[in-house]
């Protein structure tokens, strides 16, 4: 009701009028425009062009002018004094469309820009079937590199920009949505454990305008204090003035897990490994031939039954795990309008996406409402939410538990069949658990409600001087519940359990104001003074409960024992003031400085702000007359910026001294001293040179794009290792200087370029260098490198290069693994003890982060058909095989207690047997073969077909007879072919950023058809 | 018009209000506490003892670990390896940069920080008998604490290198120095003594805790005798025993009716110390309960020459079901028999002081009469024959049986200068290793010589930094 008397004040017209009809056409084609608005200047009153273009309006008495004004067109003023007929014939905006870069505090127009961005159209997001808008950016903007931690829909995506500045602090870059900075960390109730949750999965990709990457000093300016990592700068839609036009996007398809794989041992197989390992370690003991190592392992119970029992039958776990083709659907709609003084966008999304493992899925469901309206003349207002609830079932994948489906792909026996002879689950599984009997009878799920609003008013003070308050309110909830049943499972032995957490994220910003322009001939100047403060606020609260007394009942109500229960709160603000000014010479000379004050909760209270700043020229050559007149070239211009950025990734009151008190002990509360302090903690710092060049020759037909980078990070938020006998393991330092540097380029080509037949090809590389330059140093004055699982950190090397023992093979005399004692090459020899004190382990020249990734596709649409196709690529970087200590075993732990992988099959029988599979032993070290070393270090090069897309759009004539306008079909094909450089690595080369093969769901490959339509 | 550019402003001034606020960036500490400023009172004191006993508590020290170290070392147990969780440790090959070394160094040093906390402690209000109570506890925390570290990376039992190497003997929270260099043995054994000393000057025998959860003054003399027996100072174990069996605190030997009960059993007759777990606060599948049984875990193993040590009707054996099989494995069934993980681990138990007593005597006088009689004081609450003699190998025999499965083997063995006695070859992966081996003694971690560069690895382990 409400909204409905505002809209109508809007058209009140008082007076005389006098009534003016016309229609509008476009200049380019002479066709009709509807949706166009049409208003008399000076006053309130409108109208907009109907599909034929015709409109009609009545204009007050003694209107001189027409306003003509539409989304991608100029701007346009009849006069009109005398006329009741008023033709009009518009212009497109060229530049106007795509052209715009937004940088979350302020748009820009590309010629105007010194630093490095890239910006993504929303009909580059729409229908890829991701659930997560992210992960789209793989392999489009060269310099990003982004990881899924798992293929669990939902999950977190690892995103570096331009490598890894920082070695135990955050590398992750900031997320700005409409231009208010948000937390975007896991929202999972356990993603310790279980599947992981991006707070991203609560935004449809529909409803995104654009997605912009800002990656140097310049562009990330505005953020300085947090644009260490780069910004990533989503915006959503926003109404359009014309007519209400609907959108509807519906996509439906199926996945399967990109890679299949390592193969598990089938149960023959295992079989005949088992008992030749018997014999190779006891025949010669005992006296028995091949042949005769059953019996002897029947009479020594060398199987513990396992194998006697066996029946012959193939189990094929894998199978049983998996969820074939698991579809995949979305529905969106959405609807878009407004005249002169209000305008909307409002969207529906519905997407359920289930995952190529047995027990995950996810539902989501999203609504947004975006409305601007002019208050009055010189105020505007707008305000944009968006709400959606979505709902994953995730499953204990983070490690090796015994509940996870792709540990019992590799791990469980063959020998144990997964159903009794009655149908009923097999429970007796050497330890492990039924994976199906689990996903039906436990839960594992995430309900998660996001809610974002931001509301602002704009008041133009004067001509050119504008103000704005910004409000960003954006409340995340999520309910988490386990329930693991009584029967069978982790919780059998306490007869069932049930635990359920609320976890509340309320963050706020405000944002106040001033942006200034200044023209004066061909000098323009904008200026933009802005206050920012950012609070926010979580609580945690979780309980449990064990012993349940029925099946069906999973909550903690209806537990009978050993219930607890707990609740925290933590909280931390930010408040910066940031200075922008703008300078351009009739667009040939640019020249932009910004500087940002912040203060952050973080820090130690002496050291809680930071001065941040960057600078940045471009010379626009192409509007020099000298190259006006090159006929060749279209577009020029060169660019540099330097600047300091900064980081504020470390953990909440990292610089107090704390005692702790959430232990206890005989009932009484216990305290302990939690985190040693330091009162010096400040910002991690960041020197950002950026030189880069914009080009495009014979008419824009090839465009493309030259920078190289140089990023120093500074005063590191480390946590740097101290003697552990001071009960501690790390005091957060800002130590340590690390530098990345490389190239960036991009060049997209139209072929053919005519109105019905287009070819375009296009190409992106990136290319970065690691290096860690100073460490902290110890009291002896020597550097505390950081070693972690296989990699380290240390000068001169990549953070957390890989450091590890260097795999020699297997001595072809015997059949023993060897490693090279050097860690390097065999000029010291080769050692078949593993734990020898004379080997060395050493650096093998590369770390996780690729050195080169980048992207090539492809566009070509003829008479309406159009086939698209973009490959990415990663090199440089190696990924360790984890788990391989189990699944490579060469005795008892691939043989008898779970199970192994085929390769298993190459191994060595006999003298001269060259194999890099060990002799198999009935042994539960089996010469440690299997631990890490460069055996299962792999280089992690590989290409990917990311997406590729065939469809076909409606001629418009017939799009008009059926009263449908952009109506397509299309099939998409996501990660459908991959190459891998190694051949040992047969996981998924796609891998967190830790380099680590991991079980949780692998990378998916799917196929969608969808339909996108508008009326 | 002017009523909305008034609403601007306020909307504006909303924001800058919220911003301006004198507290705007201090964060709120809603869980923790500083630690400048929280050490007032007894009570505060107090809360860090319980601090420091529940890190005791933990899987990665006596929660479970230690305790295992010490059994799969051994001729009870070894390690099957059904999930993965202490192969190296049962095969002694542990690598430099594994968990099992790491994880309890850090832990054990944690404890020694809580207590140096409490000990460091000025200007407490409160009960000054109730302060020094504490202070003593901590204390003895401390000596416990690098007694076990000693025990574990020490060298003296290791031949080849420097068998001086002790460990860093830490008595400061936050001390000036971050390279602590290794204290000598001896050092190490004087700084034990001494701080064992102050906690019985501090303790009050009035203010003892009645469950044991706590250390009481009982406790802080039968650890004295631990440490004395472990260095052969007869006479000092002999005064320290004599201080716990003559304390009239009504300590007894159990009855073998209630051998069984007594280990899910709070505060029986017998207990000197125990750590305290409950349904709620425990080490859950990370306890001694999953690792001694079933098929998920259950990769610790007794070996057969364990169980045949047993008389038939020693209720210690397979009688009682202390020792019996889970299908054809041979399991500890009695010992920490929970499944809700609550069970209490005693850290020191009378029948220890008993043997303790029985060794001390046999050792000052071989020829000492008392020796057999405290030694059979043992066997006959457990329907076992008694010894003829008392003898060092009857001794330690009745050791091994009393206090199997509860981490006390491997220290025996090391410190009677024996042999590690292979009794099952296809199940004992560490192959027997002679005393002196630098195998009896575990690396440093990577991680301590990584970040301290005064520190010295130890002898046979790689020192790979």
């Amino acid at each position: 009701m409400f909204f409905t008397l505002l809209l109508l004040t809007g058209y009140l017209v008082i007076g005389q009028t006098v009534q003016i009809t016309g229609t509008v056409t476009s200049a380019e084609d002479g066709l009709v425009v509807p949706g166009v608005t049409v208003t008399v200047k000076g006053t309130t009153v409108g109208a907009i062009t109907d599909a034929n273009g015709r409109y009609n309006i009545n204009a007050p008495a003694g209107s001189t002018t027409l306003v003509f004004s539409y989304v991608g067109m100029k701007r346009l003023e009849v006069e009109i004094t005398g006329r009741t007929v008023v033709n009009a014939t518009m212009e497109s905006d060229i530049l106007a469309m795509g052209e715009v870069v937004v940088l979350g505090y302020a748009t820009r127009n590309k010629n105007e820009l010194t630093g490095s961005t890239v910006q993504l159209s929303g009909d580059e997001l729409r229908s890829v079937p991701v659930v997560t808008v992210d992960q789209t950016l793989q392999g489009k903007v060269a310099g990003v590199n982004i990881s899924s931690s798992s293929g669990t829909p939902g999950s977190v995506q690892d995103i570096r920009i331009r490598g890894v500045g920082s070695i135990t602090g955050n590398n992750d870059p900031l997320i700005i949505i409409d231009g208010a900075p948000v937390v975007n960390s896991d929202v999972s109730g356990d993603g310790a454990s279980s599947s992981t949750l991006s707070p991203l999965s609560a935004l449809n990709s529909n409803d995104i305008e654009s997605i912009t990457v800002l990656k140097d000093a310049s562009a990330t300016a505005a953020y300085g204090a947090r644009g260490s990592n780069g910004v990533i700068v989503i915006t959503t839609k926003k109404g359009r003035q014309g007519k209400t036009n609907f959108d509807v996007s519906l996509s439906t398809g199926f996945q399967n897990n990109a890679v299949e794989g390592r193969v598990p041992l089938t149960g023959a197989q295992r079989k005949e490994l088992f008992l030749e390992a018997i014999y190779n370690t006891y025949g010669a003991a005992y006296g028995f031939t091949e042949d005769e190592a059953y019996d002897f392992m029947v009479d020594n119970d060398l199987d513990g039954g396992d194998l006697v029992n066996w029946n012959g039958e193939e189990a094929y776990w894998d199978k049983v795990v998996t969820n074939k083709n698991a579809p995949v659907t979305n529905v969106s709609i959405s609807a878009t309008g407004g005249d002169d003084v209000s305008s909307f966008y409002a969207s529906l999304g519905y997407n359920k996406t289930e995952a190529t493992t047995i027990v995950s899925d996810f539902k989501r469901i999203t609504g947004s409402l975006n409305y601007t309206r002019k208050l009055a003349d010189k105020i505007r207002f707008g305000i944009n939410s968006n709400v959606s609830n979505t709902f994953q079932n995730a499953y204990l994948e983070q490690s090796a538990y015994f509940a996870n489906p792709n540990l019992t792909k590799y791990f469980m026996s063959p020998w144990y069949n997964p159903y009794l002879e009655d149908g009923s689950p097999n429970f007796n599984l050497g330890g492990l658990f039924h994976p199906v009997y689990l996903a039906e009878n436990d839960i594992n799920t995430n309900d998660f409600t996001r809610a974002i609003v931001n509301s602002y008013l704009e008041w133009d003070v004067i001509k050119d001087l504008k103000f704005r308050t910004f409000v960003s309110m954006d409340y995340n909830l999520v309910n988490y519940k386990q329930y693991q049943n009584r029967t069978h499972g982790d919780a059998a032995a306490e007869n069932g359990y049930a635990y359920a957490s609320a976890d509340r994220n309320y963050n706020t910003v405000f944002q106040n104001s001033l942006d200034y322009t200044l023209r004066i001939s061909d000098h323009n100047v904008s200026i933009k003074a802005l206050m920012e403060f950012q609070k926010n606020k979580h609580w945690g609260l979780w309980g449990s409960g064990e012993n349940f007394s029925t099946d069906g009942l999973t909550n903690i109500s209806s537990a009978g024992a050993n219930f607890d229960a707990n609740s925290d709160f933590n909280d931390w603000s930010n408040l910066s003031y940031l200075g922008m000014v703008n300078y351009n010479f009739r667009g040939k000379y640019v020249a932009d400085f910004t500087f940002r004050r912040e203060g952050s909760s973080l820090f130690a209270p002496d050291h809680r702000f930071g001065n941040f700043w960057s600078a940045g020229v471009a010379w626009n050559l192409s509007e020099e007359a000298f190259i006006k007149n090159i006929e060749f070239i279209s577009n020029l211009r060169l660019r540099a910026s330097y600047g300091l950025s900064g980081s504020n990734g470390v953990g909440i009151n990292s610089y107090q001294a704390l005692l702790s008190y959430d232990a206890d002990y005989a009932n009484m509360g216990a305290v302990y001293p939690s985190q040693y302090g330091n009162s010096n903690l400040t910002w991690e710092k960041n020197n950002t040179l950026d030189i880069g060049t914009d080009f495009g020759f014979l008419n824009e037909r090839i465009t493309g794009s030259l920078a190289y980078f140089y990023k120093k990070t500074f005063d590191l938020l480390q946590n740097v290792p101290i003697t552990r006998t001071s009960g501690h393991s790390s005091i957060t330092q800002n130590i340590g200087v690390v530098e990345n540097k490389g190239i960036e380029a991009m060049l997209n080509v139209a072929l053919i370029r005519k109105s019905d037949f287009n070819w375009n090809v296009s190409f992106n590389i990136a290319t970065v260098k690691n290096e860690v330059l100073e460490l902290a140093k110890d009291a002896a004055g020597k550097d505390i490198e950081i070693t972690t699982g296989q990699r380290r950190t240390a000068v001169g090397q990549p953070i957390y290069a890989w450091y590890q023992r260097k795999w020699a093979g297997v001595d072809p005399a015997d059949g023993l693994p060897q490693w090279y004692l050097n860690g390097t090459d065999d000029e010291g020899g080769v050692t078949k003890n593993y734990y020898d004190t004379n080997i060395k382990l050493a650096f093998q020249g590369a770390s996780a982060l690729p050195t080169r990734t980048g992207g090539f596709g492809t566009h070509v649409d003829f008479k309406g058909i159009f086939l698209d196709a973009n490959f990415f690529f990663a090199a440089g970087h190696k990924v360790f095989e984890d788990w391989s200590f189990y699944t490579h075993h060469s005795g008892v732990y691939t043989l008898w207690y779970y199970n192994g992988v085929e390769e298993l099959m190459n191994r060595w029988q006999q003298p001269g047997d060259i194999t890099d599979e060990p002799k198999v032993q009935y042994s539960g070290t089996a010469a440690n073969a299997s631990r890490p070393s460069t055996r299962f270090l792999y280089d992690g090069d590989y290409i990917r077909l990311k997406d590729i897309v065939l469809g076909y759009s409606l001629p418009s004539s017939i799009e008009q007879k059926i009263g449908f306008s952009d109506i397509s079909i299309f099939a998409r094909g996501t990660n459908l072919l991959t190459w891998v450089k190694d051949k040992g690595l047969k996981y998924d080369p796609e891998v967190r950023a830790d380099g680590y093969t991991r079980l949780t769901t692998p990378p998916v490959k799917s196929i969608v058809f969808g339909l996108n339509f508008k009326f | 018009m002017r009523k909305i550019i008034y609403l601007i402003l306020a909307v504006a001034l909303l924001g800058i209000t919220f911003s301006c606020s004198k507290d705007s960036l201090d964060p709120t500490l809603a869980q923790s506490k500083s630690v400048e400023t929280s050490i007032r009172t007894a009570e505060d004191l107090q809360g860090i003892l319980y601090g420091a006993y529940n890190r005791i508590t933990q899987s990665s020290y006596y929660g479970r670990d230690l305790i295992i170290f010490n059994e799969v070392r051994s001729d009870n147990c070894f390690s099957n390896g059904n999930s993965g969780r202490f192969i190296t440790p049962a095969a002694m090959t542990l690598g430099n940069n594994e968990a099992y070394v790491t994880d309890t160094w850090t832990q054990m040093y944690a404890v020694i920080a809580s207590a140096n906390i409490i000990i460091g402690a000025q200007d407490i209000e409160g009960d000054a008998a109730v302060i020094d109570h504490i202070k003593g506890q901590a204390y003895a925390i401390r000596a416990l604490t690098h007694f076990d570290l000693l025990k574990l990376y020490g060298q003296q039992n290791v031949t080849g290198g420097n068998q001086n190497l002790g460990i860093p003997y830490i008595k400061e929270y936050k001390g000036n120095n971050l390279l602590p260099a290794r204290n000598t043995v001896a050092e190490v054994k004087a700084d034990i003594n001494a701080d064992l000393d102050e906690a019985l000057t501090l303790m009050d025998e009035a203010l003892n805790d009645d469950t044991k959860q706590s250390i009481t003054t009982y406790a802080v003399n039968a650890l004295k005798a631990r440490v004395a027996i472990y260095f052969k100072d007869w006479a000092v174990a002999k005064t320290a025993c004599e201080a716990v069996i003559n304390s009239g605190a009504g300590l007894q030997i159990v009855e073998p009716t209630a051998f069984a009960g007594i280990w899910n059993t709070d505060s029986p007759v017998n207990s000197i110390f125990e750590l305290a777990f409950s349904n709620t606060d425990n080490q859950n599948i990370n306890g001694l309960q999953y690792i001694y049984r079933g098929a998920q875990y259950g990769d610790i193993e007794a070996t057969a020459n364990l169980r045949d040590l047993f008389e038939a009707n020693d209720v210690r054996g397979t009688i009682s079901g202390m020792i019996g099989l889970e299908g054809t494995k041979i399991r500890n069934l009695g010992k920490y028999p929970s499944l809700l993980y609550s069970d209490e681990i005693f850290l020191i138990r009378y029948e220890e002081v008993v043997l303790m007593y029985a060794e001390a005597l046999f050792e000052i006088n071989n020829a000492d009469a008392n020796a057999l009689t405290w030694l059979n004081k043992i066997p006959e609450k457990r329907n076992a024959t008694p010894y003829a003699a008392a003898t060092k190998a009857n001794i330690m025999l009745e050791r091994r049986k009393e206090l199997c499965f509860e981490g006390f083997r491997f220290d025996d063995l090391a410190r009677t200068g024996s042999n590690i006695p292979l009794v099952e070859p296809l199940k004992q992966t560490h192959g027997g290793p002679t005393y002196g081996s630098y195998k009896y003694a575990f690396p440093i971690p990577l991680v301590e010589l990584n970040a301290n560069s005064a520190m010295v690895q130890n002898f046979g382990y790689s020192s790979t930094k």
